[in-house]
């Protein structure tokens, strides 16, 4: 991956099941309005490190830091791959309007 | 249709059993992703954008009614009440669980299915010409060398790690439908000048990133050599394939590379030293498999009964289904009729439980129970008296599935794209709803006639854009989807690769440049011309124009 821009999410699946979480601050959760915001590579690298923990544990697979920024209505991610992904699935499901809005 | 034997069926669950255990072992922690992924591709179980997907393979797209129905059932107990048809005339679930896949698998395993080398650098599914066995321009029905490339491909310990994935496809009748100059080796049942009927063979076509159609490497195969010969062919690709750069792996690059000729010479030469004898299949057997696909007791009938005639006349939608959906079979009498699973505003190749249901009953009342599924992502009813096909036509109508547009504008072939693949760079579902949706006046369908628009989200080319007669490839450009259109791709006999029209254009422009391309086709073309014969008369540049309001 090319250099990170800051703020970021963790973005992972489920490996038991497949759907995508996100670390929030008690633990991982599906919701993405509940997903913990890095705004600093070291706040970055933490975050990824829990997730670590739940890859290590079995219980989680993929946990990649995703690029957002915030807005007032909540986080966006920057790349529209990334917002279909985190918003979820059926949010682009119209013709070529913008998942977020 | 062919049944599994006993050494079929014992494999195919033990796979199942392998696989359960590897699945516990996984969420144990006894083995990593890493170590795990191998393992659960070989059985078609992917992780994708939202979900896992399981590609359940068909071989040579044939399915018995009782097969239809446990995909039905599957679909409800494991997915979402819909699965997805391939251009690979494979089935995708979209959202199954990894701890419920075992359980699936052995569902599948109940009715000799699996997703056994749908993914990976092996032998994949066979596929084959929707219409095989019942088609009127038939020289032979390519099923028995399709099963028979099955049998030999599963499991083969040579070539289960091949420098990369490889497709074959077979057909047996004057017009090609299986678009086998686009695969790995594409074989067509031929026969020679004293009579005899054997296999022409070609090798090295492929779309993706570096598309190419397939080289003739052999003008007469005897049948009987032809599975030494593909050993010859998959022994100088995993010997000599490129394994430095997954880019140049397929075989069409070694062909590219080293030659035509050089490759046709190192073939021959590992067909002159290989034990044919011992390689090739014993008669008796390829006797026991062709007879798994004897034509069924058809009843002797007339063509063209009144009964037809006049519903046609009575009935506008029948007449427009009877046109574009219904094909001329073999047997006086009888007709092959293709089950649309492109309704305007749909996502195409997709069936809902239901409707598999629907098409499982109505090929037992209308058929011998035998259902196919077409690289086009659609469905077909291979033995239909003509007699019954205004009653059948209602039938669909009722379950959702009598739209009348086979092979015209809206039977939009598209790969899943970004809406699901994690290897999508851009949507392919959107775009074929919105062109769908443009082009819904069936009038004006029937006006513009045979056209295949071909869409996928990616270089990887799943939704065959290269072949369509108008191709869309969705890319990214600058942080955003952009898509790029090509022109006069052709997956048949004349099959040709389409070649670009020019920069990428944003999703919402894509209907408006399509319509002006057809309305350049409709002014430019000449009576009963199609849109691919229109193009190359009229040439590339007649269409360069349509682009110029939505440059992106």
């Amino acid at each position: 991956m090319s250099k990170i821009k800051y703020p970021v999410i963790v973005v992972a699946q489920d490996l038991r099941e497949g759907h995508v979480v996100f670390v929030g601050s008690q633990g991982l959760t599906r919701d993405w309005r509940e997903a913990v915001v890095a705004a600093t590579p070291e706040a970055g690298e933490a975050l990824l490190a829990r997730a670590r923990i739940d890859e290590a544990a079995n219980s989680i697979v993929g946990a990649e830091l995703v690029e957002v920024e915030q807005r007032a209505e909540g986080i966006r991610p920057i790349h529209y791959r990334e917002r279909f992904r985190v918003y979820g699935f059926g949010r682009q499901d119209s013709a070529f309007t913008d998942a977020a809005e | 249709m062919y049944r599994y034997d006993e050494f079929d069926h014992a494999f195919v669950q033990t796979r199942v059993a392998q696989f359960r255990e590897q699945v516990e072992a996984r969420l144990a922690g006894q083995l990593t992703e890493e170590e795990f992924r191998p393992l659960r591709l070989m059985n078609g179980l992917y992780l994708q954008l939202h979900a896992y997907m399981l590609r359940i393979a068909i071989p040579y797209g044939t399915l018995s009614a009782r097969q239809m129905r446990q995909l039905a059932f599957i679909t409800d107990r494991f997915d979402r009440g819909s699965a997805h048809f391939t251009t690979r005339q494979n089935l995708q679930l979209n959202w199954p669980k990894l701890i419920e896949t075992p359980d699936i698998l052995a569902a599948l395993a109940e009715v000799e299915m699996h997703g056994i080398q749908t993914s990976g650098n092996c032998i994949r599914n066979v596929t084959s010409d929707q219409y095989a066995g019942v088609a009127a321009d038939e020289i032979e029905d390519p099923r028995p060398t399709g099963e028979l490339i099955r049998q030999w491909s599963t499991d083969h310990p040579e070539f289960s790690f091949l420098p990369r994935k490889f497709k074959i496809a077979v057909t047996g009748a004057a017009m090609d439908r299986a678009a086998v100059a686009a695969h790995d080796i594409g074989i067509r049942v031929v026969r020679n000048d004293a009579g005899e009927v054997g296999y022409r063979i070609y090798v090295g076509g492929g779309l993706g990133r570096t598309p190419m159609l397939a080289r003739l490497v052999r003008e007469f195969l005897p049948k009987d050599d032809l599975i030494a010969y593909l050993e010859a062919i998959m022994r100088v690709y995993n010997l000599f394939g490129r394994r430095d750069n997954k880019y140049k792996a397929r075989v069409k690059i070694l062909m590219h590379e080293a030659g035509t000729e050089t490759v046709k010479r190192m073939v021959e030469e590992e067909f002159a030293r290989l034990p044919r004898a011992a390689i090739n299949v014993d008669p008796a057997e390829l006797a026991r498999i062709e007879a798994y696909f004897a034509p069924p007791a058809y009843e002797a009938l007339g063509d063209e009964p009144a009964l037809l005639a006049a519903a046609r006349q009575a009935d506008a939608g029948f007449d427009a289904f009877a046109r574009a959906n219904v094909v001329a079979h073999k047997q006086p009498g009888y007709a092959i009729v293709n089950i649309s699973l492109k309704p305007i505003g749909g996502a195409p190749g997709d069936a809902t439980s239901a409707q598999m249901r629907a098409v499982a009953d109505l090929s037992e009342r209308y058929g011998f129970g035998e259902i196919r599924v077409t690289h086009a992502q659609n469905l077909v009813l291979p033995d239909v008296r003509q007699r019954d096909l205004p009653a059948l036509y209602r039938e669909l109508l009722a379950a959702g599935l009598g739209d009348a547009n086979a092979g015209l504008i809206t039977d939009i072939i598209a790969c899943p794209g970004m809406d699901y693949c994690s290897l999508a760079t851009a949507r392919s579902i959107p775009i074929a709803k919105a062109i769908a949706q443009r082009f819904a006046n069936p009038a004006r369908q029937q006006l513009i006639g045979e056209l295949g628009i071909k869409i996928s989200g990616c270089i990887n080319a799943c939704g065959h854009h290269h072949l369509g007669g108008i191709g869309i490839l969705g890319l990214e450009k600058g942080g955003e989807e952009s898509y790029q259109i090509t022109l006069g791709g052709d997956p048949g006999n004349d099959a040709a690769i389409g070649k670009l029209l020019g920069p990428g254009l944003a999703g919402d422009d894509v209907p408006d440049a399509i319509e002006r391309i057809v309305d350049l086709y409709l002014a430019g073309r000449e009576a009963g011309e199609t849109f691919v014969a229109a193009y190359r008369r009229l040439g590339h540049d007649h269409f360069k124009g349509a682009l110029n309001a939505d440059r992106h």
